[in-house]
């Protein structure tokens, strides 16, 4: 042991402590995460250091808000899985696999990703929106139990650079299309920003949509 | 003005209070908006949220990632050796007897025959002017 006096938390005070947003426990899920990691992953992930970086990164994202939306939680002291089983292995073993699913996504390098041209959503008869196979797109997410949420999460994780950057500056930041396209000079006009901006949340929600279908069957 | 524009223009603040009150109208009667609505809104959610984490996880990563505690111990390690090191070859500055081969060593042991040299042709002299004296008695 590096640091005899350093206090070790249990696998369930670290899962309720992040549940709980301590920063503290959030400080210390990722100092366990990372040891474990850090001396493991070498063997596991043929990847250089700084994709194994991205890869810890992303899972401990992923772990996080697994926590907070009760993927995993505590009741009785006790760790449980989302299908209200007792937890058999350790939150580090958990979070490994998280880690080999985004090694796995990382070696693909093609993500659930539809392609810009691929995308064919379009009015038919009914009047309603159709996605590329013909059927209509569901309102998934307006079901609050359904964990859409998560493929949203994931595929806003897998987006292109310059899609998060575009989504991130237009929907969180508030920026206006000029001003977005002052920071990114690629853009000519307006209009092929906005075009952008478009496609980049059609693709975004195509791949929930596909991820999510995947994922029920 | 299509869907996402009026989604756009209504998360922005951009609508005036009119155009406001016709969005949330329409919202709870065109079911494909109120899909694209929540959507978005759930994008920009993800988007906030993991920009929260990965600032979190960087700043805590910025120190982890470059000294994970067991690098820290190698290079302490290191630094101390080092600092040993100089502090001993400072209290004991260019010893003949730990620096053998020394231009010292090699100073003091010509030093030592030409020494060894001037004594015997002292002696020499010495005794050569004795048997002159004893001669001339």
């Amino acid at each position: 042991m590096i640091f005899p006096l350093r206090h070790k938390f249990s696998d369930a005070e670290l899962v309720e402590g992040v549940f709980c947003k301590k920063s503290t426990m959030q400080k210390a899920l990722f100092d366990h995460c990372w040891q474990y990691f850090d001396a493991h992953a070498e063997n596991v992930f043929f990847a250089s250091a700084t994709d194994r970086d991205d890869i810890f990164q992303n899972t401990f994202i992923t772990l996080w808000q697994n926590i907070e939306h009760r993927k995993i939680y505590v009741e009785n002291g006790v760790v449980f899985s989302q299908d209200g089983l007792p937890f058999r292995g350790t939150v580090t073993s958990y979070f490994m696999g998280i880690a080999r699913l985004k090694y796995m996504e990382f070696v693909r390098s093609t993500v659930n990703w539809v392609a810009l041209d691929e995308v064919h959503v379009y009015s038919s008869t009914d009047g309603m929106k159709h996605s590329v196979d013909g059927e209509p797109i569901t309102n998934e997410w307006l079901d609050t139990e359904n964990p859409m949420w998560e493929v949203v999460a994931e595929c806003v994780a897998e987006l292109p650079e310059r899609c998060y950057q575009i989504l991130d500056l237009f929907y969180v930041q508030g920026k206006s299309l000029d001003l977005i396209m002052d920071k990114l000079t690629t853009f000519t006009s307006k209009d092929a920003l906005k075009t952008a901006k478009n496609k980049c949340l059609t693709r975004l929600r195509q791949s929930a949509i596909e991820l999510y279908k995947t994922r029920k069957i | 003005m299509n869907n996402q524009d009026l989604i756009d223009k209504y998360l922005q603040g951009k609508m005036s209070p009119r155009e406001v009150e016709k969005f949330k109208h329409d919202l709870h009667h065109d079911r494909e908006l109120y899909e694209q609505y929540k959507f978005t809104r759930s994008v920009r959610h993800e988007i906030r949220d993991r920009n929260e984490k990965l600032r979190s996880v960087k700043s805590w990563g910025r120190k982890s990632f470059n000294s994970s505690p067991l690098r820290v111990v190698y290079w302490a390690a290191a630094c101390m050796v080092l600092v040993i090191g100089i502090g001993v070859s400072l209290l004991h500055p260019y010893s003949s007897s730990t620096l053998p081969h020394s231009d010292f060593q090699i100073m003091s042991d010509k030093n030592k025959s030409e020494t060894l040299q001037l004594r015997d042709s002292t002696i020499h002299q010495i005794s050569s002017k004795d048997s002159l004296l004893h001669k001339l008695n």
